[in-house]
């Protein structure tokens, strides 16, 4: 079923529709989400509120960015809800470079024995702020105007957000995990 | 463009977002700057190592056929219930200032009442009984009151507006 005829479908309350939406997208919504809130229960119920959210608001979707688009950008803001309610910090730009992230025990699905495994540990060590623009740029593959417009910040502090997300992740990680390759050093970009 | 210039693009000249100029200047730099180059190339890497390594932490999970039903059943039930509370909803938003706007006629009406018989009806009222020095005034006075009834037909709660009129007259003893 192509996007168009899906969502006039959705329109419809259709349950074929739903079941598709949900086999479509649903998978790489809850890995993204996976990685936002860092916890894979939570964020399957993130990703089923995605779609509730999707459907209820689905007469205003104009076709203007991808479905996909769309319901990653609901994601994003019932994670930053989520967040909000565990009565985590909000982290501006300038706090976030100042501020040292509270080491969080949580269960989670992630396999924490393998060196991507270090990699999301760290990730979820870093602010809201920060881990959602390095998600967004390396997971989601947005583009820097992409991401300005998504967030809501000029190219500026998504860029300066990046900068700082990535030193943070570098400090974070393993000395022997190098981001920037065997010729790399732990120096920021 | 110099490397403070190409250094701030950086991101955009990877994403190909540069315009045709911007991107050939860049391109010339980079030619003639080993230090750029190195930079773009590091930029590059970190690309490449976060995105397999976020692509390896996440990979595996997915939603099984099971879970897929359930999600896809859980969220056309919440849908459903949320098409009920629409109805619901506009008549309670509606109830307080329909309330509000009744109670504010009937002390409009019964200030109105008051100064127009005690300013134009002297005369009619000083010729009402006037037992201990005081004049009778009789308030004839009627309002409505809205109420709402709800039933649920189904998955549909119907709702009703009625407004129930209420008279109610009183003497009122004004001083002389």
């Amino acid at each position: 079923m192509d996007e168009v005829k899906l969502v006039a479908a959705l329109k419809g309350r259709d349950s074929a529709a739903i079941e598709a939406l949900i086999e479509t997208h649903g998978n790489r919504l809850l890995r993204s989400a996976t990685l936002l809130c860092g916890d894979e229960t939570n964020a399957q119920d993130l990703v089923q509120d995605t779609f509730v959210e999707a459907l209820r608001s689905v007469h205003r979707f104009r076709g203007q960015a991808s479905l996909y688009t769309w319901l990653h950008s609901i994601l994003r803001n019932l994670t930053r809800h989520y967040h909000r309610d565990r009565k985590r910090l909000v982290y501006d730009n300038e706090l976030a470079a100042q501020e040292i992230p509270v080491l969080v025990e949580r269960p989670s699905a992630l396999d924490f024995g393998s060196a991507a495994a270090e990699l999301a540990r760290a990730l979820q060590q870093l602010s809201d702020a920060h881990r959602e623009v390095l998600v967004l740029r390396y997971y989601e593959h947005m583009k820097i105007h992409e991401l300005a417009r998504q967030l809501g910040v000029s190219k500026g502090t998504v860029k300066s957000r990046l900068h700082y997300a990535i030193r943070e992740m570098q400090r974070l990680l393993p000395a022997d995990m190098n981001l920037f390759g065997v010729e790399g050093t732990k120096e920021t970009v | 463009m110099n490397c403070e210039h190409l250094r701030e693009n950086l991101y955009e000249y990877l994403d190909d977002s540069l315009s045709r100029s911007e991107k050939a200047a860049a391109e010339r730099h980079l030619s003639g700057c080993p230090v750029c180059r190195e930079a773009m190339r590091r930029e590059s890497q970190l690309a490449r190592s976060l995105s397999s390594r976020l692509e390896q932490a996440v990979g595996t999970i997915a939603l099984d056929s099971v879970a897929r039903r359930g999600m896809a059943t859980a969220v056309e039930r919440k849908i459903a219930g949320s098409g009920e509370r629409p109805v619901v909803l506009f008549w309670s938003r509606l109830a307080w200032p329909f309330a509000t706007a009744a109670v504010i006629l009937m002390v409009a009406i019964w200030m109105g009442l008051h100064l127009v018989v005690g300013q134009n009806s002297h005369s009619e009222m000083a010729r009402l009984p006037a037992p201990g020095g005081h004049r009778e005034v009789l308030i004839h006075l009627s309002y409505s009151v809205p109420g709402y009834t709800f039933r649920k037909e189904g998955n549909l709660v119907i709702d009703a507006l009625t407004c129930d009129t209420l008279v109610a007259d009183g003497a009122l003893l004004m001083k002389n």
